[in-house]
């Protein structure tokens, strides 16, 4: 049991705090936000690490734990025990993510404060960048899909908000819009899985479905991991939804560090292996759903070799490592896809399950977040200096930027594979996992060449940027200078990270050890491995060496033109297609054109002669009855006042016409009224003589 | 007795002859006091008929206020005159609507 578990709430709380105060009082604080979302961050990490250092203690390396659920208050009531709760799960793999997530926040963070030192409305990005880590962060502890799912959403909204962090420059907006709709396909997906799940095992909550996976039909066991992978491949930027990440690249350098290339995209990969209580149920007598592991492989596979090409063609600093951080992320699904595979095959077969492709492929996040990050806020330091993104206008950096040149080789070596940087370890046991379960499965032969080839690829782009940007002449106009001391010190802590993630392993007695679920088991990198493997490592080094010596021959050395590639015809077409980026968004673009404007047209026509008649029609009999009901007022009921007072003017009218001013006419009025008042008296006294006299 | 009424009632018909027939104003002025006479004369022979002297006062009185009527009435005339330049009481409309 942990102690004082009640803190793992304040690690989600403290940078919601911090975004609330920044939000409500980002006018009065100006550059005092930064050090709020800072100090917000601190909380959350020193918390992280109190918490982690427990789980490592108990379980980890003192083995005996395995989860502890902190229940929070019932969001959605219903009959006891199938109620939603909001609650945190805290295991090895969350707590670990914990760490991670909010230690690469903080470093971003910091950098932060000087990238974005002469920016318009800091106050907005420090909010939005603490909400932004506070979904990263419920996502990584959430214990029930649901939970996790809004989290999701919330780092959906951050992402959207933050591409389009100047959203006065049109590519900007447009790349946040494309970001939040390309997505929003993975995550209607990931619904659906929700909704699914909800509906066959009335509870959301990963440790209570687990149990039960064995009693599902086989083709809900393949669907619902289909449909959370579906959700997988929308925010990792898979194939096909691959095409929002690299113009996502028009937000801020630290927001791509950020949730770009360290954390967000990392949430579909943490997806996935929060699924392999489906993809590899570990019950007796229950058929695993090797076709989902099969598509989820396949993908990780192909988007590795699919993404890689594209990054050897791109100029531009930022996309190079976009496409690089999908190939990446490829591999890491490749990883999870072999390995549940692998563990698939050994539970039907009643052998003892193993889990290196599993522990391979968040091994590989783990190295790959510091790397990347580190990769991107180098990046974000020469963009800062030359004021441009085009590498073709940078070269000989080193020698203005010393430092970032230098964190810079590292984060490459990394990012390319070569002993003893982090990404060695990780990419090679990924490679050795797919090659493993090729023995199962021969389609992972195949899936294990791309990997191979997309190492060389990797190796290749990856100094192929770095010989552009810090070697050769300078190409650009402006007097580039070293970064302040507050970007560059998050730039060494990293580049000391991209040596030291890769050897944690050894001191925790093996990555696997760290993040598997249920059964810790220990497995040091290179140690205790076949000796085919040992092959496969050196298979490995010795492409990304290859892919160096390529780029050097290239790009520093110019033994071999460039232009050799792209002069032939062939090569021309394959160039011309890789920057088109094998026209998929012009086909997207397209599709969109065609397909779904002319559903809009047909809906508009229908709703225009339908919909617009119907409205229009009762619009009109509306319109005919106010007419009449007018008419009846105009005719009948002003008739009557009209008259009324009409007759009352011609009356008046009339009568005036007496009042003829003349006093004789008056005279006259009074002596005939005289006259007749007596002959009515002298009549009136006679007739009553005359009848009263007999 | 018979003869002063008879009198009297000639004098009043002559007097709305006057009053409603003739168009200058001086004219029907005078037929105005022709009537008052008429009745001052009716007076005057009640009083003698029925040896009852208040009538004979009344007859003064009469003549007093006809006297006065004559004067204000001239008065109105002559300003009337002065700003229309007509006393045809046919051209005299002011209290037309």
């Amino acid at each position: 049991m942990i102690e004082n578990a009640w803190v793992a709430w304040l690690i989600l709380l403290l940078p919601l705090a911090a975004f609330v105060i920044i939000g409500l009082l980002g006018r009065w604080l100006r550059d005092g936000s930064g050090y709020v979302a800072v100090a917000g961050m601190l909380g959350s990490l020193v918390l992280s690490l109190y918490v982690f250092v427990q789980v490592l203690a108990q379980g980890a390396l003192g083995g005996g734990f395995a989860s502890q659920t902190i229940d929070g208050y019932v969001w959605l009531p219903s009959i006891p025990g199938n109620e939603i709760r909001i609650s945190l799960l805290i295991d090895n793999l969350s707590s670990l993510m914990l760490v991670l997530v909010s230690f690469l926040c903080l470093l971003i963070f910091i950098y932060s404060l000087g990238y974005m030192h002469e920016e318009e409305g800091k106050p907005r990005y420090y909010a939005e960048v603490s909400l932004f880590a506070t979904g990263m962060l419920g996502t990584v502890s959430a214990d029930n899909f649901l939970q996790l799912l809004i989290f999701w959403e919330i780092m959906g909204l951050c992402s959207y908000l933050l591409i389009g962090f100047w959203y006065h420059k049109p590519e900007a907006a447009a790349a946040a819009k494309k970001a939040f709709l390309v997505t929003r396909v993975g995550d209607v997906l990931f619904l659906v899985g929700v909704l699914v799940i909800w509906n066959e095992f009335g509870t959301l909550r990963f440790n209570e479905i687990a149990p039960r996976v064995g009693l599902l039909s086989p083709q809900l066991l393949t669907l619902i991991p289909l449909l959370l992978f579906g959700g997988a491949v929308g925010k990792s930027a898979q194939f096909p939804l691959h095409a929002w990440l690299p113009d996502a690249m028009e937000g801020p350098t630290t927001v791509s560090a950020l949730i770009h290339a360290a954390t967000m995209v990392k949430a579909g990969v943490y997806l996935t292996a929060r699924s392999f209580i489906f993809l590899v149920p570990l019950a007796p007598g229950v058929q695993p759903p090797f076709t989902a592991i099969l598509v989820i492989a396949g993908i990780g596979g192909f988007t590795a070799i699919f993404a890689a090409t594209m990054a050897v063609v791109n100029n531009d600093i930022k996309r190079v490592l976009a496409f690089s951080t999908i190939s990446q992320l490829a591999y890491m699904f490749l990883g999870l896809g072999a390995g549940a595979y692998l563990m698939a095959t050994e539970a039907v077969n009643g052998e003892p399950v193993n889990s290196a492709g599993y522990s391979a492929a968040l091994y590989h996040l783990f190295n790959h977040a510091f790397f990347k990050a580190l990769l991107f806020l180098s990046a974000g330091s020469v963009i800062h200096a030359v004021h441009t993104n085009d590498m073709r206008e940078m070269g000989g950096l080193s020698k203005s930027m010393p430092i970032t040149s230098r964190v810079m080789l590292f984060g490459s070596l990394a990012l390319a594979g070569i002993i003893p940087f982090s990404g060695f370890f990780s990419k090679g046991e990924i490679l050795s996992v797919t090659f493993d379960a090729g023995a199962d499965h021969p389609g992972f032969y195949l899936l294990y060449l791309l990997g191979l080839l997309t190492a060389f690829l990797t190796a290749f782009y990856a100094f192929r940027l770095w010989f552009m940007t810090f070697h050769g002449e300078y190409r650009g106009h402006d007097h580039p200078h070293e970064s302040p001391r507050v970007m560059t010190t998050p730039l060494l802590i990293l580049a000391g990270f991209t040596l030291i993630s890769g050897l944690l392993a050894y001191p925790m007695q093996g990555f696997g050890n760290l993040v598997f679920f249920g059964r810790p088991e220990a497995g040091f990198p290179l140690v205790g491995i076949p000796p085919v493997h040992y092959l496969l490592e050196a298979l490995s080094l010795g492409v990304a060496g290859l892919g160096i010596w390529l780029a050097w021959s290239i790009y520093e050395t110019k033994r071999i033109p460039a232009e050799r590639f792209t002069r032939a015809p062939g090569g021309a077409f394959i160039h011309r297609m890789l920057t088109k980026r094998y026209w998929i968004d012009d086909a997207y673009d397209a599709f969109g054109r065609t397909v779904v404007y002319g559903i809009a047209r047909g809906l508009d026509w229908f709703d225009r002669t339908a919909i617009d008649g119907i409205v229009n029609a009762v619009g009109r009999g509306g319109m005919r009855v106010a007419v009449e009901s007018d008419l009846f007022d105009r005719r009948v009921i002003d008739g009557a006042v009209n008259a009324l007072s009409l007759e009352t003017v011609r009356t008046s009218w009339r009568l005036r016409q007496r009042q003829t001013g003349q006093v004789q006419n008056y005279a006259w009025v009074v002596v005939v009224g005289i006259v007749a008042v007596v002959v009515l008296l002298f009549g009136f006294s006679f007739l009553q003589r005359f009848l009263g006299g007999r | 007795m018979e003869y002063e009424l008879l009198l009297s009632g000639a004098l009043l018909c002559i007097g709305l002859y006057g009053v409603l027939a003739r168009r200058n104003a001086i004219i029907v002025l005078m037929s105005i006091e022709i009537i008052l006479n008429a009745s001052i004369l009716n007076f005057v022979a009640f009083s003698s008929y029925s040896g009852n002297p208040s009538g004979q006062i009344f007859a003064l009185l009469g003549i007093a206020v006809a006297a006065a009527e004559a004067a204000v009435g001239l008065a109105v005339f002559l300003s009337i005159y002065q700003t229309h330049g007509s006393i045809e009481l046919d051209k005299i409309r002011f209290l037309k609507w």
